[in-house]
């Protein structure tokens, strides 16, 4: 058994703002979180233009200032990962809701990686498609005893290429004068193996370094895979994290992938992309063929010999189940009808072929390509949203495989998973009382310490949430600081 | 039936009263997966054409404009 930190990082897409005034609307989106929205049911603590929520989460504007990001709290559990993810969502449409009926604006929120043109008033392309990301992050215990990390990362690749039969959230790729249908949106930006940037030439791993790890860097290593996409319905996002984990585990007991299944993996994650009934075969370095679906097969029957938690065993019996459905023929309609509700790439699918079928349409109609991006709206609205709508069906007559209870997702609002996250979240909840009149958080741009001034004293506390031991963080530093500010306070 | 053939089918029909090896070691968390796949089978019997016909009725229709209008920069 091997315990390991994750998280999610999701940059998503607003509809109904100038992409001039992003940065500008994003800060005003997140600025409603700066007094504590009680309505809402959201506190945070803002740093800058960060601001952490009591769920231990973090919000803010990306790098570039283009896009609202969310990023999911440590987790140790993959369906904490899930519940985390979708109270992300609710949050962030929240908070979009209160901004639009504040501002009389009609923004619309869309999880999605991309959309079909680019500016030209800001860089002069007028066309094409453009992306952004979905970071799956993982904290690996340095391996360097074990293997080279060209060597390690050799042995993932080819899972990180064929999950997208499963992870892959579906979209209508332009080539130019016509569109095809493909597994994922993300797939064709993938151009390396690593990376320390995914701004552009995207890789599938991106190596976090140095501050960037959120932990002490001689001891652990933080890879990001960027390689997959937003997705909207659970059991992807609950199996993009175990596959991998389970595959990052594989290797760090000693696995080794077999030989004749290297691959060029950018080349065959774009011809997997196509290939959407799965009917072809991936070309590998020693000039033999193989099936997507049976070099998943081969990773998860070493993951079976592994010694199991009781989440990582019935995750690994989805995961055979969802390859087992994906086996079918998946041009027969019974066979698509039967993954509809449980991956994003195979529901999309089947509702736009009934609907093309239906109304006599081609693939590029205009009502179809914008299908292909309603599916990503987070709204109340259904007349919006195909998201919302399939939701609001679901509740008359379940068809959505759920990894998570609603309940469950609820108190991810407010409550944090049990990780290092939960000495975050008790600060948080702490400095929301307290500050700014009894101290001020004077740096708190990463994940693993916050730094305080107390007023009136003339000295900085820092308070760790578990950089030298993320997995087994020490409380002691923030039950001093506590201590003091709750002893100094009139009425404790 | 020789003795032989008679002794066979006995065994034969203890086997599937009990099960098959495999389906004696069942744990209880491949039960319950047995359990959920049923359900969603059985979901899936809900007659999803209808559903997805009466949802394309609620869709507004303004996919053009909306694709035109979604523009985003790149990011990480």
């Amino acid at each position: 058994m091997r315990r390991r930190l994750m998280g999610l990082e999701k940059e998503y897409g607003l509809y109904g703002v100038n992409p001039k005034k992003m940065a500008e609307t994003v800060d005003k989106i997140l600025s409603q979180m700066r007094t504590g929205l009680e309505h809402l049911a959201i506190e945070a603590v803002r740093y800058r233009t960060i601001y952490w929520s009591i769920n231990g989460a973090k919000l803010y504007n990306d790098t570039q200032g283009d896009h609202l990001e969310y990023a999911t709290p440590e987790c140790e559990s993959f369906k904490d990962i899930v519940a985390c993810d979708k109270a992300g969502e609710k949050i962030l449409i929240r908070l979009v809701n209160s901004y639009n009926q504040k501002e009389k604006r009609k923004i619309l929120i869309l999880k999605n990686n991309i959309s079909y043109y680019r500016s030209n008033e800001t860089d002069g392309i007028v066309s094409g498609e453009t992306s952004w990301g979905d970071h799956e992050c993982y904290l690996l215990e340095a391996f360097e005893n074990i293997c080279s990390e060209s060597r390690f990362i050799d042995n993932i690749l080819p899972h990180l290429v064929t999950e997208i039969i499963y992870t892959g959230a579906g979209h209508i790729e332009s080539l130019g004068d016509s569109y095809c249908y493909v597994l994922s949106s993300r797939a064709g930006f993938i151009t390396k193996k690593t990376g320390e940037s995914a701004t552009a030439d995207r890789p599938f791993i991106m190596r976090r370094y140095g501050q960037d790890t959120h932990a002490d860097y001689n001891k652990w290593l933080r890879y990001q895979v960027v390689s997959n996409e937003a997705n909207m319905l659970e059991v992807p996002t609950f199996l993009k994290f175990l596959t991998t984990h389970l595959c990052f585990r594989l290797v760090e007991e000693g696995w080794q992938l077999p030989i004749d299944l290297a691959l060029d993996a950018p080349s065959q994650l774009k011809k997997l992309n196509r290939d959407i009934y799965l009917e072809d075969s991936l070309e590998l370095l020693n000039g033999q063929t193989k099936k997507a679906i049976d070099i998943e097969r081969v990773y998860l029957e070493a993951a079976k010999t592994l010694d199991l938690t009781d989440e990582e065993r019935k995750g690994l019996e989805l995961w055979e189940w969802v390859l087992d459905l994906l086996s079918c023929d998946l041009k027969l309609d019974g066979n698509l009808k039967k993954l509809f509700g449980v991956l994003d790439r195979t529901t999309k699918w089947y509702w736009l072929k009934k609907r093309m079928e239906k109304r006599n349409w081609p693939l590029s109609h205009p009502e179809i390509l914008g299908m292909n991006l309603k599916y990503h709206i987070l709204s109340d609205s259904p007349k919006e949203s195909l998201w919302c709508l399939l939701n609001l069906k679901d509740k008359e007559e379940p068809f959505i495989y759920r990894v998570v209870s609603e309940e469950e997702i609820e108190r991810a609002l407010t409550e944090p998973p049990q990780t290092r996250a939960k000495i975050r979240s008790d600060f948080i909840k702490l400095a929301c009382h307290y500050s700014p009149e009894r101290f001020k958080v004077i740096n708190s741009d990463i994940w693993s310490e916050a730094v305080l001034e107390v007023k009136g004293e003339n000295k900085q506390i820092k308070i760790d949430f578990g950089n030298d031991d993320p997995l087994n963080p020490s409380r002691e530093s923030f039950e001093n600081f506590k201590r003091m500010i709750l002893e100094n306070t009139p009425g404790h | 039936m020789s003795k032989k053939e008679k002794k066979m089918a006995k065994e034969q029909k203890i086997i599937k009263k009990m099960g098959t090896p495999e389906k004696q070691k069942s744990t209880e968390p491949e039960k319950k997966m047995r359990r959920i796949k049923k359900t969603i089978d059985e979901k899936k019997k809900a007659d999803l054409d209808k559903l997805i016909d009466e949802i394309d009725d609620v869709l507004e229709e303004n996919a053009e404009e909306f694709v035109q209008n979604y523009v985003q920069r790149g990011g990480e």
